[in-house]
């Protein structure tokens, strides 16, 4: 699972941040771009369960970010709403979000010259 | 008091992926169109000959080809594990392309999106009982290959291995001349050479201070080679790559 991969990767870099923090860590929060398109559910039961063993007694909490995208030719920006993907395209996009140039369109002018202003990435932060 | 911090898990993903495999080598060339993902082809068909489990990933995301030299199609599906498996071409062959998500499109990716997409793409590969993974680039020394090189140094240092392409044109000789003693800083590793479609007579051990690790000559049957492996076999230019493989991952 592309989840299990994220989640492997979450913990990993939970465990190197949690080193750096001086106190000891309380709470691991990851923050999910939506356009990552992932089952939450299913990456928090990896997160889970890596990070059981990589720090025990810390808990977690997943918070989503909606995407929201600027066409760089006309200047538009808005939300976009994950549901009215294709879900080929979804499919695609939850593996390589940058896919997304290749299906979505610019509302207003057609472009494709858009950019991902947020919703795009996964991070971590370790709170002490 | 408030005492957080926060990072990009991916340099940590991208890092247990590259674990996975025992030799990586880059691709690379300043100039556009010397032959670096013909080179990438033939060498991993050489070594996935040699009964080395060889990996294949495209990181051109403006115009990906490399898949389409060694016949993969466009649209394939992959398996979910870890990540995602690679396509399998051949029996030791295996490939990751942008065209499996993005398909057959260009896609219009400004600078921070190019390194995300790479950032990603490396995140996700799972080359799990892969020994050499050879990674195609896009010409030029920008975002793309800055990226790559800090990435690799950090995550697979002792393993990283580069590949310069060239062409016998003093054109192409001068970008690789300009470019290859940025490279070895950047990757702390010196790059070697392969000169493409040369000429019959061609000869040089040098450019530079940089070792001429082999030469491929010029052969016209590859065109219509493209697609297919068995074709591939049987063209010099494969012979030529196989004939250099030992020196170049002996290094
Ligand atoms: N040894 C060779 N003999 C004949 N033709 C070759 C040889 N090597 C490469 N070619 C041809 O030259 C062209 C450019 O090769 P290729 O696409 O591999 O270059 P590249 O460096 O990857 O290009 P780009 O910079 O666009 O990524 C292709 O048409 C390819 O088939
Ligand atoms: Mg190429
Ligand atoms: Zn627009």
């Amino acid at each position: 699972m592309h989840e299990a991969a994220i989640a492997l990767a979450v913990v990993r870099e939970a465990e190197k941040l949690a080193k750096t923090l001086g106190t000891k860590p309380k709470l691991v929060e990851v923050v999910v771009g939506e356009l990552q398109s992932i089952d939450l559910e299913v990456l928090g039961e990896y997160i889970r369960m890596n990070l059981r063993e990589a720090l025990p007694g810390v808990e977690y909490k997943i918070t989503t970010e909606p995407p929201v995208l600027r066409c760089e030719q006309c200047g538009y920006e808005w939300r976009l709403d994950m549901n009215t993907l294709d879900p080929d395209v979804k499919e695609a996009i939850h593996f390589l979000p940058e896919a997304l140039h290749a299906y979505v369109k610019c509302p207003v002018c057609g472009s494709r010259d858009l950019t991902v202003v947020r919703g795009r990435e996964i991070r971590v932060r370790v709170h002490g | 008091m408030v005492n957080i911090v926060e990072s990009d898990p991916r340099v940590s993903g991208v890092e247990y992926q590259l674990s996975k495999v025992e030799k990586i080598i880059v691709v690379l060339s300043t100039k556009g169109g010397v032959g670096k993902s013909t080179i990438t082809a033939l060498l991993g068909l050489a070594l996935a000959d040699k009964g080395i489990g060889v990996g294949l990933l495209d990181v051109d995301f403006a115009n990906p080809t490399l898949h389409m030299i060694v016949g993969a199609p466009t649209h394939v599906e992959l398996e979910e594990v870890m990540g995602v498996k690679p396509y399998r071409v051949d029996e030791n062959l295996y490939i990751l392309s942008p065209v499996f998500f993005a398909g057959d499109t260009s896609l219009p990716l400004r600078g921070q999106e190019d390194v995300d997409a790479l950032l990603e793409i490396l995140t996700i590969g799972n080359w799990e009982d892969i020994n050499t993974l050879i990674i195609d680039t896009p010409p030029g020394l920008g975002d793309t290959q800055l990226t790559l090189f800090k990435l690799l140094r950090s995550t697979a240092k002792d393993k990283t291995r580069a590949l310069a392409v060239t062409t016998p044109s003093q054109l192409s000789i001068k970008s690789l001349e300009r470019s290859l003693p940025l490279v070895e800083q950047l990757l702390s590793y010196k790059p070697l050479v392969v000169v493409n479609m040369a000429g019959p007579d061609y000869l040089s051990r040098h450019i530079g201070e940089y070792a001429v690790a082999g030469v491929v000559r010029y052969d016209a049957s590859l065109e219509e080679a493209i697609g297919s492996l068995d074709k591939i076999r049987k063209t010099k230019a494969y012979s030529d790559v196989m004939g250099i493989v030992d020196s170049i991952v002996r290094v």
